[in-house]
């Protein structure tokens, strides 16, 4: 059944799975950086878009324009989080930064069900789709997708091609070791943590654009993440990417082809599948999982 | 009268005046004293699994809401009698809580606590499109009596019974193998330690409490669906609690839920719409300034003694031994005795 709508629903799957792979990325650069956990990740895609519709309500902020807005509202906000609060357990048992995020991702909650009610939020912004093959290209999740990838382009390039970048990959690989090679070690968990903030508040601003959101939507989205880079590998940047694509086609596809409830519970699936059978990851850093 | 002399009259003193407090107390009271000896119960269940291991479940909920659906569906649609629901629903939770530690337990660390977060979930889920047993969303009504009474003293037996169990861990050598668990996982295996063993059977064991307590609950509220028992929030309060009173202790998790369940009554149920803000703001503090929770405190003023207690004699004498390097020395001693 239904094989002429495959390329469709393959793009719309990848379509998706762009937007898993900002919010995943920015997950896994933190956990990568400081072999910490942020179990708030979610609640921050959460402020983002929140933040993006206020704009929108409020001043008639273009979403596109709000993008950037709260990309640097999210890096501001990401260094002030890790100066405050994760620099303090960052050497603490990974116990303390798993419940200390865990703590945040309940006040973001709570903070958001203040501002912004329990009520379902969106942005209107770009609707119709190109046509090209046979095939729909809708235009906003097609600029999402181009905005994700840009600024998971712009990462890549910051860890690959700059001095920093580099200071940043050497507090990952061994933090001890680049402290003694002149790094300044907290100096980068600083700039790790605003990067993955900037890319979870950034996916935000574009996901109140294709579908709406509430003040408790973080923790699907954190799930979804968890799923992607325990599927690419923690740690990974291209695993999240590659993560990203494939849940977000496992969704689409499952969806379509057996029931709206298994598309919904392919996250939880993929997790369970990947812990039981290969819990390093795709791709992930050769890191000590299981017994 | 030695001191385990006094530990014993002491609990046998509290647990005389729990018995009789129905007599006296008003409904709204009973209902309250009711919720905290579910708080404790739950904080004991967790605590054996993540407190003495450092396995991180957060995904708790999974067997309370197992054990609340057991009773649902055996009271409302077969008409079984309570009390055996309930016991059904502890042994279903722990029996299903085999496979899955033995899946699940072999993932660490920050592997393990999601994964527990994800069953938990899927738990939900299932409980949502199961509706041939569970009627989905439309949930079951248990019950329309008024239990108070019988839930009462049933979950009072329960809390003796989980206390009972973790003071024989607390000072057993089963307990001590844990421990040495959640300090070096690799070392309690070189040390000849089963520890995939240990781990497995304090997570059976603290998985058929909350499935006993879930199938209580579901008869003293009586109506159940899957976004009420399913609630993370349940997991949260269970780390919340024994983190509060100090994981892995005897006493941490009676300290612990106590004082949730007087914090919340006298606090958070006025503000509903701080509710959560404040919640997390408490795990925070106490993640960052008292980490090793109330228990250790009260130790550090000589409050409560430890010297009874077999494996913390042991732990601290051995910790005396191996910690002389410029790492934080008192704190990770306060873990290790904790």
């Amino acid at each position: 059944m239904g094989v002429e709508q495959l390329p469709q629903i393959l793009i719309n799957g990848l379509l998706l799975g762009g937007l898993y792979a900002l919010i995943a990325a920015g997950l896994s650069l933190v956990f990568g950086v400081m072999r910490v956990i942020n179990f708030a990740h979610g609640e921050f895609v959460m402020l983002g878009g929140m933040v993006t519709y206020w704009l929108f309500v409020l001043y008639d902020v273009n979403p596109l324009v709000s993008f950037f807005v709260v990309l640097v509202g999210g890096l501001l906000l990401g260094a002030l989080v890790q100066a405050l609060l994760i620099r303090r357990v960052v050497d603490a048992p990974p116990m303390m930064s798993l419940l200390l995020t865990f703590g945040m991702s309940f006040f973001l909650i709570g903070l958001g069900l203040f501002l912004w009610e329990n009520i379902s939020r969106s942005v209107p912004a770009y609707g119709g789709s190109w046509r090209a093959l046979g095939v729909a290209f809708p235009r906003m999740r097609m600029i999402a997708f181009g905005m994700s990838a840009l600024v998971i382009g712009a990462v890549f390039a910051f860890l690959r091609r700059t001095r920093l970048g580099k200071a940043v990959r050497a507090t990952a690989q061994h933090a001890e070791v680049a402290m003694t090679c002149g790094i300044d070690v907290a100096r980068m968990r600083v700039i790790a943590f605003a990067m993955g903030i900037g890319m979870a508040t950034s996916a935000g601003a574009l996901l109140v654009t294709i579908s709406a959101i509430d003040p408790q939507v973080g923790g699907l989205y954190i799930l979804k993440a968890f799923a992607i880079v325990i599927l690419g590998g923690l740690g990974s940047l291209a695993g999240a990417l590659v993560g990203g694509l494939i849940l977000g086609l496992a969704e689409v596809l499952g969806t379509f082809y057996v029931s709206s409830a298994v598309g919904q519970a392919s996250a939880y699936l993929v997790l369970l599948i990947v812990l039981i059978l290969r819990p390093g990851g795709l791709m992930g850093t050769a890191e000590k999982v299981r017994a | 009268m030695n001191r385990r002399g006094v530990n014993v009259t002491a609990g046998v003193a509290v647990v005389g005046v729990m018995v009789a407090a129905p007599l006296v107390l008003s409904g709204y009271q009973i209902v309250f004293v009711l919720l905290t000896l579910l708080y404790i119960g739950m904080a004991y269940s967790w605590n054996l699994i993540s407190g003495y291991t450092g396995y991180l479940s957060f995904g708790h909920v999974a067997f309370f809401g197992i054990g609340a659906y057991t009773v649902g569906v055996l009271v409302a649609t077969h008409g079984w009698p309570w009390p055996v629901a309930v016991l059904t629903g502890g042994v279903l939770a722990a029996a299903l809580a085999v496979p899955l530690g033995w899946i699940m337990l072999r993932l660490r660390g920050p592997y393990f606590a999601i994964g527990m977060l994800a069953v938990a979930e899927g738990t939900r889920l299932l409980a949502s499109v199961w509706r041939g047993v569970t009627r989905g969303g439309l949930g079951i009504f248990v019950t329309t009596t008024y239990n108070v009474v019988p839930v009462y003293y049933s979950l009072l037996g329960l809390v003796v019974v989980v206390m009972t169990l973790t003071y024989w861990v607390d000072n057993s050598r089963f307990g001590l193998r844990l421990l040495s668990i959640r300090e070096d996982e690799d070392a309690a295996e070189v040390l000849g330690i089963d520890t995939t063993r240990r781990k497995l059977t304090a997570f059976v064991m603290s998985a058929a409490f909350p499935g006993m307590i879930g199938g209580l609950y579901a008869w003293y509220i009586g109506y159940i669906d899957p976004g009420s028992v399913f609630a993370l929030s349940f997991s949260l309060n269970m780390v919340l609690m024994t983190l509060l009173g100090g994981a892995g202790t005897f006493l941490g998790p009676l300290i612990g839920g106590a004082s949730f369940a007087v914090v919340l009554e006298s606090l958070w149920a006025r503000f509903p719409a701080y509710h959560l803000m404040v919640t997390g703001v408490a795990i925070m503090a106490i993640v960052l300034f008292i980490p090793n929770g109330i228990v250790a405190v009260l130790r550090r003023f000589g409050l409560i003694s430890r010297r009874r207690q077999f494996a913390s004699r042991v732990v601290r004498r051995s910790q005396r031994r191996t910690d002389e390097g410029p790492a934080p020395t008192t704190e990770k001693s306060d873990v290790a005795a904790g």
